[in-house]
């Protein structure tokens, strides 16, 4: 009886999952099931019902406190004088009809602890990515089949468990009574400008790393929190929407005002199961990623070729410049090891053409390709406004993102030919420094006023620039330009954007692009010999050719290999890669 | 108001079954206060109680009533039948004379406004007002529970009344005994004696470490008139563990009855003592030390201690403490003890018998000062990836603006957690508690440092930790070890690692004050110089992720004032505020400068004062100090020429002044060895470093968390002292430094030189947690020293080592002696063909025995290097050496 319970995801309550939590979760694991849960959609909030179970994808981008809940508590009626212990797990209040009064343990006893964590929408996720997470929005369908599998439910949970009778019935009222429309109670609470944010466009510009980006952000109340979801993290996330605008926040503490926002604006998300995801990329789920990315892996020389062909003539012909972009595309850190990080493989490219737009146009060939990616121009005045680095804000007691708060594999696109000659004001300098040092050493340190906490970041930038960037990158390649290419570059860029309405071909290089990322890769024995004997034949040859730059080799390497759709290096491409570095070298 | 009988809490009971109560689980089920107090009437424990008034009733009238009231939320002014009420001990302590002035406290401290019909003037106790202690929360009167027990514990054979009528009293809900907490407090205080005082306890000079630490306390407050003493729970945990225990699991319940023990004390030493009130008995550092992540529900009303830094204090807030109520009708008034934050309004006026006539007077209320404080986990606690956790804090009284914003602080207070408000008219309320701190007591760790020699007293391990550490130095390689484990990435450069290890544990702090000089610096400052890509920046910044309180800045970049301290207008208060820059951020910590030799040399000059003297003057803007700058440097220079020239002094190769050279105490060069070996090698490192899954031989890996604690550990702990031994060699090592100067008539090692010895010897020392330095340390240090030298000071001319190099910047020739065991060793290498590897060792001892010189170890490796210099041989390692 229970199963059929289980089977219908969307059904469960609170009470429900609480009782049967490990089925549940086994339940989850199964990607049908975890299909089944309706994707959260901001636009189409009013659908969702109070207490209902939804799917939300997002980035955590500040954690707060925890906080303890009343795990239970007694409910007396008054006029039966019956009493009932009811849960507080998975809700924001405590339940208490009129005629009821409700009580907990003064001293405590029942707190349990819950982790509080702030979610907002992937941030710089591509139009393309996003267009197919729409797709998958599912609405429910709640007007028939909500009520009816809930009665269904009902009936086999008399027969299994009588004492929940009431539990279930209490919650299906309560489920019709407050249907919440979200989007209809956020203006009334904008009315108040103060300096913490007070309403949703506020928030964005708060919170998110970068601005337009639609969706919603979540707090999530995670009850089973293990220390691997950390700030930054992406995350998949089943859990019980709570955005009731009842729950308003009037506390007169210092601590409490301003700081939690009302659940109409951002609604809590009660977690029930949190996943940890490595991309976010709609083509390849995350369940049974491993064969699908085999599948897109294999497609490598494919991918490649199609990317060979939409970026050489946009490159102006420049054949290394091309290879360093898809070795670009490809790179991510993918060891850390006390100071030292290996695989990222940041590019300056420069002697851009001097064509209006030139790097706008690029980049909107790149986005579409890319999983999430941004464009940003350097000019004097948004680097002087703009912060990169995330800062602490103790009055609303909330984290200020900065562009550099950007969810892992993110594409980060520098415009420096749009810089002009003008002074850097303090935060200008403080953020030309924090984008010096990440570039160096794949860290952001995030203040916090009193001190700055170092975290981990990993994003892949490309600068454009008309001289030398000013900025020190892994790789820096002057564009040697074809002038047939650089006359037929308007051509060119148009050519692209038709190329790329084959679906086929987008769908494949998205799909690789991602996949090859995440791929491992080994070095043989017999190849590392290899290495080591022509490490010293270089150093002989070449007295200033340092550990450094044998780094450098060993990760185009790694990215020859990988896009070529490989996992081990082969003598050839490492050879390839030593001379794709001496002609870089050679430019210098 | 009322006489001080303790007899007016309604919930005590002589129950038999009640004997043991003792967990707080058990008593929950019981029903707890909050529990019983809704529901009155149904409760089973009113029985006994009735039982043991009426069968007890002796004294009636001496009762005040308001306690009852907030108790069982009966109308103010009570009953009469409550007022008839009287415990047996009531009528034991009016038996004993001594037993009225014991169980007189608990009463004062449910309500403090009835002090002053209270007055006797027999002892001085009572002369001395009450003061509510806000920061427990015990305005709450205290409930005990009255058990007859058969006979008289045996370990209460002290001269205390109250457990010898035959009855004990325990705590309500718990099974402390009242009397013998007090008892055993009171035997704490007279007799606990502390050895190893920590410094900051010993706030007077007079303090004798041989004396009961307590009871010289007591004399400081009778001194002082400052009614406060600070009990750490360390000694009582040593002394006395059992009251230990149940100070830190009932804090707010045992917290009264130690203050009532410590003020009879008081007052029975100093009856006339006159004091503002009472004494309050503050303890701190509860063994609860816990990161603020790792608090838990199962924390809620235990005394805990928390590090941590100061983020906000909000304005003061005048708390109500005790409401004053009048009734409307006849005019009489009551008073109502402010429990956990809400006031039982009284709706039955006792005396005209009028319902909800009372009206709140607010100026004859009681306030006291209220301060909210938030505090932040500092960021040595925090876990990676993770943002800050913050914790509320409720300051009261004299704990108001103890704190500022940036301090850091260790806490010590009950952790609260308060439900939310059931309000009857909203449906819906929050099923959150709100948590926060009622802070009994802090520690500040910050302003310490500015006068202190010692910080970090917060430093604490946990047993098993302590063992793991000692059983790690007890290893015979753990230097080559911990070496090795330190920035694991960077490739051999063993000797540098080294000596950046000893960098880390330091010298040992020695004072001369009373003698005149200054303190001499423990602080090893190491410099490294050499090729570009040789992975010096790395070494730094692995230092400045590894230690907690390091700094990293570039030369390139920063300023003289950057580095030390700039005055600035705070923009709000318009006031001129110091600005504390690298060097003084890293007090007791280690400042790494890359980039050393780009600095400008006003900025480098300011170093001097820093690298030798440990402190910072400044003098601008009105504002003339010394701040104190116990840095290590960690320096990276690159030569003035990219590449290292061989054939340059050291001195024209960095081109730094060489008084600030002779400063350092090591001074290593990364050259490129230009090797084929190495360079294979170095490939093969790096390689490794590109597959997928790095094999990590985790075995004997010193992760750099131990690491850490491994150090800190040390630093703390270990103080080690120069046997006679390591002495005598050490001063023969500077001998023998003296002397080889000498004999070419310059003097090339300074006293300098000595203290490095002495500084890194100690280190090494500390490095084995051993409490002495002996001869290895020595031997250890001279042979670092002389590593570090012969690379620093090899004349390029004559390939000597020689100190005078770093000190005066000139080298002397005095090769005669050299060039013979040279000429012998080419000869030797003649006989070889090319390319053998020979042994060091076995290369020694054909010279000893062919040439009839006197030949050293070192005198060996000089005349190598120089014939590396010639190109005739190419060294390899330590131990071995090529043919070319």
């Amino acid at each position: 009886m229970k199963n059929a319970a289980l089977e219908c995801v969307q059904s469960w309550n609170a009470d429900f999952v609480e009782n049967n939590l490990k089925d549940c979760l086994e339940k989850l694991s199964d990607y049908e099931t975890w299909q089944k849960v309706s994707l959260y959609s901001a636009t189409h909030s009013h659908h969702y019902k109070e207490g209902q179970l939804v799917r939300i994808q997002g980035m955590i981008q500040d954690m707060h406190n925890p906080e303890y809940y009343v795990s239970k508590y007694t409910v007396c009626n008054k006029a039966t004088g019956t009493k009932t212990v009811r849960s507080g797990k998975y809700k924001d209040v405590m339940r208490v009809e009129p005629g009821e009064s409700a009580r907990c343990a003064k001293d405590g006893k029942d707190a349990r602890e819950r982790q509080n964590l702030f979610c907002i929408p992937i941030p710089a996720l591509n139009k393309w990515a996003l267009d197919i997470h729409k797709q998958n929005v599912a609405l429910p369908e709640i007007h028939a089949e909500f009520g009816q599998s809930q009665g269904v439910k009902r009936k086999e949970m008399d027969e299994d468990h009588n004492d929940e009778e009431m539990v279930c019935e209490d919650s299906f009222k309560e489920v019709k009574k407050t249907e919440v429309r979200i989007e209809n109670v956020a203006p009334t609470s904008s009315a108040s400008e103060n300096q913490s944010p007070q309403n949703l466009d506020d928030i964005k510009n708060f919170s998110f790393p970068v601005k337009n980006v639609e969706g919603q952000p979540f707090y999530l109340k995670v009850y089973e929190y293990d220390q691997s979801t950390v700030m930054n993290s992406m995350v998949e996330v089943v859990g019980f929407l709570s955005a009731d605008p009842a729950i308003s926040y009037v506390e007169d503490d210092m601590e409490e005002s301003g700081k939690k926002l009302p659940a109409s604006l951002i609604p809590r998300l009660h977690v029930v199961c949190l996943k940890n995801v490595e991309h976010c990329n709609p083509l390849l789920p995350s369940f049974n990623f491993s064969s699908d990315a085999a599948l897109a892996f294999a497609n490598a020389q494919a991918a490649v070729c199609d990317l060979k062909i939409i970026f050489t003539p946009l490159l102006l012909g420049d054949k290394l410049a091309v290879d360093f972009l898809i070795c670009n595309l490809l790179s991510k850190v993918f060891v850390r090891k006390d100071v030292t990080q290996l695989g990222h493989l940041s590019l300056n490219l420069h002697e851009v053409p001097k064509m209006t737009g030139y790097v706008e146009k690029f980049y909107s060939i790149l986005e579409q390709l890319v999983t999430k990616s941004h464009y940003f121009p350097l000019t004097i005045e948004v680097l002087n406004s703009t912060p990169f680095v995330p800062k602490k804000d103790y009055t609303c007691d909330k984290l200020r993102s900065g562009l550099l708060q950007l969810s892992q594999g993110t594409f980060l696109v520098f415009d420096e030919t749009k810089m002009t000659v003008g002074q850097l004001l303090d935060l200008g300098t403080k953020n030309v420094m924090a984008l010096k040092s990440f570039l160096e050493r794949q860290e952001v340190e995030y203040d916090f006023q009193f001190y700055a906490t170092p975290f981990q970041t990993d994003l892949s930038i490309i600068i454009f620039s008309e001289r030398k960037s000013l900025f020190e990158c892994d790789a820096r390649v002057p564009l040697e330009s074809d002038p047939e290419a650089v006359k037929a570059l308007e051509a060119s860029f148009e050519a692209a954007v038709l190329y790329l309405r084959n679906d086929e071909v987008t769908t494949r290089i998205r799909r690789f692009l991602t996949a090859a990322q995440l791929a491992n890769y080994e070095i043989p024995e017999i190849v590392q010999t290899r290495v080591q004997e022509d490490f010293v034949e270089m150093r002989q040859r070449d007295k200033n050719f340092t550990g450094d730059d044998l780094h450098i080799v060993l990760n185009l390497a790694r990215l020859l290999t990988l896009s070529t759709g490989a996992q081990a290096l082969t003598a050839e491409i490492w050879k390839q890669a030593c001379a794709m570095e001496g002609a870089r070298r050679a430019r210098l | 108001m009322s006489s001080p009988a303790p007899s007016r809490t309604p919930s005590k009971r002589t129950t038999r079954s009640q004997t043991n109560t003792p967990s707080r689980d058990e008593a929950s089920e019981k029903g707890t206060p909050a529990k019983r107090r809704a529901t009155p009437q149904k409760s089973p424990a009113t029985t006994p109680l009735r039982v043991g008034a009426r069968g007890r009733n002796a004294r009636p009238g001496a009762m005040g009533t308001i306690a009852e009231s907030s108790e069982l939320g009966t109308p103010a002014g009570g009953s009469q039948e409550n007022n008839a009420m009287t415990s047996p001990l009531a009528i034991g302590a009016e038996h004993m004379g001594l037993s009225e002035i014991d169980l007189s406290s608990p009463l004062n401290y449910g309500t403090p406004s009835s002090l002053g019909s209270l007055r006797t003037p027999r002892t001085g106790i009572q002369d001395t007002p009450v003061r509510v202690r806000a920061d427990i929360g015990s305005e709450r009167t205290l409930r005990r529970i009255v058990l007859p027990s058969d006979a008289p514990a045996p370990g209460d054979e002290s001269s205390q009344t109250g457990s010898q009528t035959g009855v004990k009293e325990v705590i309500w809900g718990t099974d402390v005994d009242v009397g013998k907490c007090k008892q055993r407090f009171r035997r704490f205080i007279e007799n606990f004696v502390d050895p190893d005082m920590e410094p900051d306890e010993a706030n007077m000079a007079t303090t004798n470490v041989n004396e009961p630490l307590y009871m010289q306390k007591l004399k400081e407050v009778l001194a002082l008139e400052d009614p406060y003493v600070n009990v750490n729970c360390e000694h009582l945990k040593t002394f006395c563990p059992e009251l230990f225990a149940q100070l830190v699991r009932y804090p707010q319940e045992v917290l009264p009855f130690l203050d009532m023990a410590i003020n009879e004390l008081f007052f029975e030493k100093h009856p006339a003592a006159v004091l503002e009130h009472q004494i309050q008995v503050r303890p701190f550092n509860s063994e609860v030390t816990t990161s603020m992540r790792n608090l838990n529900p199962e924390d809620i009303d235990q005394l805990i201690t928390l590090c941590g830094m100061v983020i906000r204090t909000s304005d003061i807030i005048p708390e109500m403490r005790e409401a004053f109520f009048k009734c409307i009708v006849c005019g009489s008034t009551t008073e109502v003890v402010v429990e956990k934050g809400r006031i039982a309004e009284p709706t039955l006026c006792g005396n005209c018998n009028t319902n909800h006539c009372f009206t709140l007077v607010h100026n004859r209320s009681q306030f006291c000062d209220k301060q909210l404080v938030k505090l932040q986990e500092s960021p040595d606690d925090m876990p990676a990836a993770q943002t800050p956790q913050t914790v509320l804090l409720y300051c009261c009284n004299d704990l108001v603006d103890k704190v500022q914003p940036g301090d850091r602080v260790t806490v010590t207070g009950i952790y609260r957690a308060i439900p939310s408000v059931l309000n009857p008219r909203m449906r819906n309320v929050r099923s959150v508690y709100r948590t926060h701190i009622d802070v009994v007591h802090f520690r500040k760790s910050s302003t310490k440092r500015l006068y202190e020699n010692e910080e970090g007293n917060n430093l604490h391990f946990s047993e098993e930790r302590i063992g793991q550490l000692k059983e790690l130095s007890e290893k015979d390689d753990i230097y080559e070890r911990m070496a090795h484990a330190l920035a694991p990435n960077i490739y051999e450069n063993e000797d540098i690692k080294k000596g950046i290890l000893l960098q880390l544990f330091g010298g040992t702090k020695k004072i001369f004050n009373s003698q005149g000089r200054s303190n001499f610096r423990a602080e090893i400052h190491i410099l490294l110089c050499g090729d570009p890509g040789t992975s010096k920046s790395q070494l730094l910044q692995y230092v400045y992720h590894l230690v907690p309180r390091a700094q990293f800045t570039s030369g390139k970049g920063s300023s003289a004032v950057g580095l030390s301290a700039y005055v600035t207008r705070d923009p709000e208060t318009r006031q001129l505020v110091l600005q504390t820059g690298a060097l003084v951020l890293a007090d007791n910590g280690i400042c790494c400068i890359d980039e050393f030799d780009k600095m400008n040399d006003s900025t480098r000059s300011m170093l001097h004062e820093v690298m030798e003297q440990q402190t910072l003057s400044i003098t601008k803007a009105g504002i003339i100090c010394q701040l104190n700058a116990r840095t290590s440097v960690l320096a990276a220079a690159n030569p003035v020429e990219s590449q290292w020239s061989k054939n340059k002094t050291i001195i024209d190769n960095i081109n730094l002044p060489h008084t600030l050279l002779s400063r350092f105490d090591l001074i290593f060069l990364l050259l490129d060895p230009q090797d084929e070996l190495y360079d294979r090698r170095l490939a093969k490192h790096l390689v490794g470093m590109y597959q997928s899954t790095p094999e990590d031989d985790e075995q004997d890996y010193i992760n750099m968390l131990l690491m850490r604690d491994y150090i800190a550990y040390a630093r703390e702990f270990i103080k080690p002292k120069i046997t006679e031994e390591a002495s005598n060699r050490l001063v023969e090592m500077y001998v023998t430094m003296r002397q080889t100067g000498m004999s070419r008539g310059q003097i090339s090692a300074y006293p300098r030189q000595l203290e490095s010895l002495v500084r890194l010897a100690e280190a090494h020392a500390k490095m084995r947690f051993s409490q002495t330095v002996e001869l290895i340390d020595a031997e250890e240090a001279w042979r670092l020293h002389r590593e570090a030298l012969k690379q620093s000071a090899t004349d390029p001319l004559s390939g000597r080592i020689d100190v005078s190099i770093l000190t005066t910047g000139i080298s002397s020739a005095g090769r005669k002696h050299r060039e013979k065991l040279m000429k012998e060793l080419k000869k030797m290498i003649e006989n070889q063909s090319k390319g053998t590897t020979l042994n060091f060792k076995k290369c020694l001892n054909d010279m000893r025995e062919k040439a009839d010189l006197m030949v050293t170890n070192e005198m060996l490796e000089d005349a190598l290097s120089s014939l590396q210099n010639e190109g005739v041989v190419n060294l390899i390692s330590r131990s071995s050496f090529r043919i070319c």
